[in-house]
């Protein structure tokens, strides 16, 4: 008995931390963090070819990750 | 005869030279630049990336070897762009012409500009690479964008022994082949030179692309960088 208790909170741990994770992928704003990256390749004297192709590596993972 | 406007006369007519891009590794107590960085798990992708370099004694032409296949993704732009290693760099030494067909900001570009002089620093630092004894020069890439100005240093090692005043990335107009340029922790190294190849070089002048100034270009590059996510 103790075993199954055991066994169906950690299925529901795990349904948890999945439920969280899921959440988070779907809160990322993938045009912000583009936007971040473009900025950041900026402010270290990219040129903006550059900072754009970053940015929009950047997006396309983001959009990737999210599914 | 190559002359490019520089005091260095070569009697060398054509040629092929082929160079390698890869991250400058950090070494010592150096701290590790933001290119470095952030090109650090991409390594691998830069083994195989070669760029070459064709001359004849009225044009010269540089890009990325496309006999290495890499598929057009987002990843593979940012690798090729690094070191302002993008598209096709031509330059015609009559018309005093310099085109840079590239693809950016999701168009084709043809962007046109005169053969200007790079205001080299010519250093007494020496060494051999290769069988080359090769000398210091240095100058400064100048960036502006929406954060500032930036200046690059960019430090080339060239040789006299290959009087030929061309190098990568459009660099050139020194007494001697570039064989290897530093830029932003980028590194274009030598890999392989034919001056006396069998056939006589063609090259081809890129055509494709809406024809701009160097102010459009970077008008336009402003305006995407803006709009990105719109």
């Amino acid at each position: 008995m103790k075993k199954v208790v055991l066994g169906m909170v950690f299925v529901f741990a795990m349904f948890i931390g999945n439920a969280n994770e899921t959440a988070v992928f779907a809160d990322r704003n993938c045009v912000e963090e583009a936007m971040i990256e473009g900025d950041k390749a900026e402010e270290e004297g990219a040129s903006e070819q550059e900072a754009y192709d970053k940015a929009d590596l950047a997006y396309l993972r983001c959009e990737a990750d999210k599914g | 005869m190559i002359t490019l406007g520089h005091s260095v006369r070569a009697q060398i007519n054509q040629g092929i030279v082929t160079y390698s891009k890869g991250i400058v590794q950090v070494t010592g107590q150096e701290k590790e630049s933001y290119t470095q960085k952030y090109y650090k798990p991409y390594l691998s992708h830069f083994e195989n990336l070669n760029y070459i370099l064709k001359f004849t004694s009225t044009e010269a032409v540089f890009f990325q070897d496309e006999r290495v296949f890499l598929e057009d993704n987002a990843l593979n732009r940012v690798i090729i762009g690094a070191g302002n290693g993008s598209g096709i760099r031509y330059v015609n030494f009559k018309s005093k012409l310099k085109l840079h067909q590239l693809d950016a900001f999701g168009a084709r570009f043809l962007v046109q500009s005169k053969l200007d002089k790079t205001p080299w620093k010519l250093q007494n630092e020496s060494k051999l690479i290769g069988k080359y004894l090769c000398y210091k020069a240095s100058t400064v890439y100048t960036v502006i964008n929406r954060k500032g100005t930036f200046y690059h240093p960019v430090e080339v090692w060239y040789t006299p022994q290959i009087p030929v005043p061309l190098g990568p990335i459009g660099y050139g107009g020194l007494p001697g082949l570039i064989v290897e340029l530093n830029v932003r922790s980028i590194k274009y190294a030598m890999t392989g030179i034919d001056l006396n190849p069998n056939k006589k070089i063609a090259i081809k002048k890129p055509k494709r692309g809406k024809l701009v100034t160097k102010a459009e270009y970077k008008a336009i590059g402003r305006e995407a960088m803006g709009n990105f996510g719109n």
